[in-house]
């Protein structure tokens, strides 16, 4: 073999490494981008049609409880390494992050989409007139009902006010059947439950200010009514989300579900059996009240933290899921979300009835809602349950309660 | 060329070996150890800037009727739940050892298979059997002709003895696998003489294997102690520490406070009163226990 000259090699050898170069970046054009997203909802669905739309950025779905996504991103962002790219916050607790300066201030990036939203959700994830979150979803309440039991027992659907709620819940009440579950213990989530009644009479635990409000009518009144069905057997004290819970509903021992909407599709998962049903209502108005109002069960707000490496393809992921008709879409129908950007509304898909709770169609059933104000939820949840749990068991009255959650709230919050 | 000499002075050689060891123990155990307590005198929520606030966080703490409420249900669980299950792991453990028992191998699986569950799992299976009306145990007592519907989780007095039974259920065989231990240790020529002698049963028991178990019982009761005092995954999966504070443990009032009201400065003052209770309750184990033996 003859050797080659010295300049021959010289090319050959630039070919080579011209050809490995242009494969090298060749390869990093094809390569996509990772954004790792933590949720406690069952949102693989909605991530795979992400991900099929946008072949350049692969969303890893990373499902933990609500509270451990809560705490390891707690955690994480303390620390300053292994936040993920995007989170899922509950709405309610979200003032505990947004207020750190550890999140994107997403301002700017939202611009286009801001007018979508209703300014109380703007609101909610915003701090120093600074968004550091998008809206993801509301939750607004309905009252989810057995249609046979009520049919065998001759109430009818939907109820004018929750005086007739009432009435029809002593009916059941003779014939064995409870009308509802209830939180008891209470713990956070039984706080939130009041707070979701407290809330579609169009009160509030908290001013705009953020001051603890005094001699609160509103929730007195709403202590009262929940004790009342405690008391006359009308609500069963249970564990929630339980085999025990779901046992309960199949045994057709509860007769209706006042809660939030995504609870529905809980129900159709685990109990396929009682297809066509169920059905849905909307909350009943006050009878002291004009309006007919609905309450918010929470709600939840995505999140990019300043550590993310990829904040750009994270921001695509949670404006496509939290500012675009498609996106909120497909929460929906993954999770019975209940879109936060209002030109959502407009898809087909939110006048379409539902065979499985017997053609009615939940997202009609939504009433307006009033403004709620959240400040210090963990502190408020826990000051709250107690008193319920208290109040249960006999050992205060509700306007006991009441005055003790006012006097704790303003002693732990300084509100 | 002149050659590196790699020998270590001989006197070093034990502290180069030790090296990694306690490199990785000085930045995951006593670093964080000090920095909690450096912590404790902050108030920081773990993301924003922490301001230096003395003592303030103990004295909240100790003003706080829920630190005592839960000090103390902590320590009315500890007690119980050490009575009773030391009490039955010892008979277990005695029952066991017995030359009369067949089927031994069985027996002691059978007894230290409910410590390998997780106790999530735990929690979520003992609360079907306590659901009221459709429970496992609701239909063995209707069963017996026994129609009660308890709320076992919904009562005050009630809810805390259900976690201490899930707690001894689930720890027995596990501490009687020690005890078993320890009485395997014992000579057997020391049961022959007291046979010999005509001890009974219950005086060999009292007399021989009790106080030749006793370095093995202090050791059971200061382990179980220290992680019975560390309760958390049953009353927060169960009851979040209600109804009313009624089951609320130490740990539960220390990750409310630290991790879901995000006060990481008073959480860590938590934690160091806790860790005083606990050295407290140890140096009185090894003193009633461990100076009888001196």
């Amino acid at each position: 073999m003859s050797k080659m000259n010295g300049s021959a090699r010289t090319l050959l050898l630039s070919l080579v490494v011209l050809v490995l170069l242009s494969s090298v970046s060749f390869a990093q054009a094809q390569e996509k981008v990772k954004v790792t997203f933590w949720t406690w909802l069952s949102n693989e669905a909605l991530v795979e049609e992400f991900n099929r739309l946008h072949p350049n950025i692969q969303v890893e779905h990373v499902k933990m409880g609500a509270y451990d996504a809560q705490n390891k991103f707690l955690v994480a962002l303390s620390s300053g390494t292994g936040a993920p790219d995007v989170i899922q916050l509950m709405a309610r607790h979200f003032s505990l992050f947004s207020t750190t300066g550890k999140l994107v201030d997403v301002t700017d990036a939202v611009k286009d989409i801001k007018d979508g939203y209703p300014s109380n959700l703007i609101e909610a994830v915003s701090y120093n007139s600074r968004m550091y979150g998008l809206p993801a979803d509301v939750s607004p309440a309905v009252i989810w009902y057995r249609r046979d039991i009520f049919k065998k027992y001759g109430i009818e659907a939907p109820f004018a006010t929750w005086d007739d709620f009432a009435k029809a819940a002593a009916v059941l009440k003779k014939n064995g059947v409870t009308m509802m579950p209830l939180f008891y213990p209470a713990g956070g989530w039984g706080a939130n439950a009041l707070v979701m009644y407290l809330h579609s009479r169009g009160g509030n635990i908290y001013t705009q200010e953020g001051k603890v409000i005094r001699n609160n009518k509103e929730l007195e009144y709403t202590l009262q009514w929940l004790n009342d069905l405690y008391k006359n057997g009308f609500a069963e004290g249970i564990t929630f989300f339980t085999p025990e819970f779901w046992g309960a509903f199949k045994a057709g021992q509860f007769a209706c579900w006042p809660m939030n909407v995504a609870e529905g599709a809980n129900i159709r998962q685990y109990m396929p059996e009682l297809s066509g049903n169920w059905g849905v209502m909307p909350f009943p108005r006050w009878s002291d009240k004009k309006e007919q109002t609905t309450g918010i069960w929470g709600g939840t707000v995505l999140a990019v933290p300043k550590q993310s490496k990829v904040r750009d393809a994270a921001l695509t992921f949670a404006k496509w899921v939290a500012g675009t008709v498609q996106g909120q879409v497909w929460a929906s129908k993954t999770w019975n979300a209940v879109p936060a950007y209002s030109p959502a509304y407009k898809d087909n898909h939110y006048s379409l009835g539902d065979p499985y709770y017997g053609g009615d169609n939940v997202y009609k059933m939504i009433n307006p809602v009033k403004p709620f104000y959240y400040f210090d939820w963990a502190i408020t949840e826990r000051i709250i349950g107690k008193q319920l749990d208290l109040m249960f068991a006999g050992k205060v009255t509700p306007a006991a309660a009441r005055a003790a959650i006012e006097a704790e709230l303003i002693d732990e919050t300084n509100r | 060329m002149k050659q590196v000499s790699l020998t270590i002075d001989k006197r070093l050689a034990p502290y180069v070996f030790l090296l990694p060891f306690l490199v990785f123990f000085l930045a995951f155990r006593v670093g964080p150890i000090v920095w909690s307590l450096v912590v404790s005198f902050t108030k920081w929520s773990g993301m924003n800037e922490a301001v230096f606030v003395g003592f303030q966080n103990y004295l909240r703490v100790f003003k706080d009727g829920r630190f005592w409420t839960a000090t103390y249900n902590t320590l009315y669980f500890v007690v119980v739940y050490n009575a009773i299950m030391i009490t039955l792991a010892l008979l277990l453990a005695v029952s066991l050892d017995s030359s009369l028992l067949k089927g031994k191998g069985f027996y002691r699986s059978a007894y230290f298979m409910p410590i390998t569950m997780s106790l999530p799992v735990v929690a979520m299976v003992f609360d079907l059997i306590l659901a009221r009306g459709s429970g496992l145990l609701a239909v063995l007592l209707q069963y017996l002709g026994i129609g009660l519907r308890v709320r076992w989780l919904s009562n005050a007095s009630l809810a805390m003895w259900a976690i201490i039974l899930m707690r001894v259920w689930r720890g027995t065989g596990y501490y009687c696998a020690y005890f078993l231990a320890g009485l395997a240790s014992i000579p057997k020529d020391v049961y022959e003489a007291a046979k010999v002698d005509g001890a009974s049963a219950w005086t060999v028991f009292t007399r021989i294997s009790l106080p030749l178990l006793k370095p093995m019982l202090l050791f059971v009761l200061i382990m179980s102690t220290i992680l019975s005092f560390q309760i958390f995954d049953e009353p927060w999966i169960l009851t979040q520490g209600g109804p009313a504070d009624a089951t609320l443990m130490l740990q539960i009032y220390l990750y409310q406070t630290s991790f879901l009201e995000g006060n990481l400065g008073r959480g860590c003052a938590i934690s160091y009163m806790m860790t005083l209770l606990m050295m407290g309750a140890s140096v009185l184990y090894v003193k009633r226990l461990g100076e009888r033996d001196a």
